[in-house]
């Protein structure tokens, strides 16, 4: 794909190319809003508008990763979208325990082995509950950082917050859910069982 | 125990960055001398690097569909209200522009003849009219009865107030105090002031005989009822007769003086800058929404 290309026809009014790099990028932006959000529905939702609003705004890409400015575009939107709303997500820490596999998204990822699979759908689900019952702000930090590799500077710029306040949020998520899997331990993969460090 | 908690809390934060190789190398030299001595510490970062592993080793999640766009999704729907933000100014800016046309319009229709030495003209016009009102009844009092009064009918007599453009000299007869000729000119009772007091009748104590009336010949120095009573007489309609029983407070000629101007309305000026207030109104929310 060559992806200049693409943007300098986009940018002309080429919707085609422009759908070219949706469907390069779709599974990313998603994800990151899944992530964020907790709910699949909310996530389709942030992803349309953010496709559709980095159309409209093509004219102010300045060059650079264009996968990293589609990702700003989604975390702004998922960020705002979480202070309105003080959206709840779907699969809460609490329920956990009883989410049906059917309406878990990691089911129809990878090709693991069926023993592999099995373990990872298992992690996966606990994780992502684990995710979703961090407050919104530690809880986007720690999804631009740990799950899409952003840089301290990069999410400060992205969720326009200094990067001390990056520093400090990241590492209370990280110690806040790590707290959440040392509770629920049981509930983990052997594997995968931290164990307490008291 | 709140300090226990912010020290817990600034070693995760100092473990944090350490995973992430954002201690400078003075703070990551001091950690790690911590960590050889510290064998709880050492655990505490073991725990959070493996779940900071986890979350970073979390399979991604596939887009349930394809989110390509379609022309209609990216056209550009304004807001009716943004859409029509040009147009509101734009009407804005034509009434508002009228509203000062003639708002100076009638300032300078007004002018100083209205505002200063013409102003008082309709005042003393004003002034005259009770004591016109008041002849009406007074002299009503003194009409003769019978063929005196016998008045033409109220189309004619409204013909004839049409007709007699320039009762000028009467008029100013008036406004300067002499006595007008109507004084002598009685009205039954019954015929009430205002309406009747038209026809002029004989000098008192001079009754004339019925068929034996000398009609005097219309002249400028005749009153208006005069000059009606005559004009009866002579089987034309009278010119005056509604003329001094209506005292309309119509402002006397100045001699030497412009001709009065017909008062200023106000009301176009203040519909137009209503009208001009609620359009910038509605112009500056759709401003405001775009």
């Amino acid at each position: 794909m060559d992806e200049q290309r693409l943007i300098a026809a986009a940018q002309s009014g080429d919707l085609d190319a422009f759908n070219e790099l949706v469907l390069a990028y779709q599974d990313r932006v998603y994800n990151l809003a899944y992530r964020i959000l907790g709910d699949p529905a909310a996530a389709e939702d942030a992803t349309q508008e953010t496709f559709i609003a980095a159309y409209r705004h093509l004219s102010t890409f300045r060059g650079g990763s264009f996968l990293s400015w589609l990702m700003r575009i989604v975390a702004n939107r998922c960020y705002d979208e979480l202070r309105r709303h003080k959206r709840r997500p779907t699969v809460s820490w609490e329920s956990f325990g009883e989410m049906d596999e059917e309406a878990n998204p990691f089911l129809v990822n990878g090709h693991p082995t069926p023993e592999e699979a099995a373990q990872q759908v298992e992690l996966a689900r606990f994780l992502q509950a684990a995710i979703v019952a961090l407050p919104p702000d530690q809880r986007i930090v720690l999804v631009l950082s740990d799950v899409e590799g952003m840089n301290y500077q990069e999410i400060a710029e992205t969720v326009r917050i200094p990067v001390g306040t990056v520093k400090s949020r990241l590492a209370r998520a990280r110690a806040r859910l790590r707290d959440l899997l040392q509770a629920q331990k049981e509930l983990l993969p052997r594997a995968y069982r931290l164990e307490d460090e008291d | 125990m709140l300090g226990k908690n912010r020290a817990r809390e600034r070693m995760d934060e100092l473990l944090s960055a350490y995973i992430d190789g954002a201690l400078s190398p003075r703070e990551q030299a001091r950690l790690e001398a911590r960590l050889a001595q510290d064998a709880a510490l050492r655990a505490r970062l073991e725990s959070l690097q493996r779940t900071v592993a986890l979350v970073r080793g979390m399979p991604s999640v596939p887009a349930p569909r394809n989110f390509l766009l379609t022309p209609a999704m990216v056209r550009q729907t304004a807001p009716v209200a943004r859409r029509l933000a040009p147009a509101l100014t734009f009407a804005t800016a034509i009434s508002g522009l009228l509203c000062v046309i003639l708002l100076v319009g009638n300032l300078i229709a007004a002018g100083p003849s209205r505002l200063g030495a013409a102003a008082p003209a309709p005042m003393a016009a004003y002034e005259e009219t009770p004591q016109m009102l008041e002849t009406g009844p007074t002299e009503a009092k003194k009409a003769p009865p019978a063929s005196e009064t016998a008045l033409p009918e109220e189309g004619l007599l409204s013909r004839a107030a049409t007709a007699t453009e320039p009762p000028a000299p009467e008029m100013r007869a008036w406004s300067e105090g002499t006595p007008s000729p109507i004084e002598a000119a009685p009205f039954p009772p019954d015929m009430g002031g205002v309406g009747g007091g038209a026809a002029p009748g004989p000098p008192p104590g001079e009754p004339p005989e019925p068929g034996e009336e000398v009609l005097p010949t219309p002249t400028p120095e005749m009153t208006p009822s005069e000059m009606a009573r005559v004009a009866i007489a002579e089987g034309t309609p009278p010119a005056i007769t509604v003329a001094e029983p209506t005292p309309v407070p119509v402002p006397p000629e100045m001699p030497g003086g412009k001709p009065p101007l017909p008062p200023t309305s106000w009301l176009p000026v203040g519909g137009l800058a209503l009208l001009t207030a609620v359009l910038a109104i509605f112009s500056l929310r759709a401003w405001r929404a775009r």
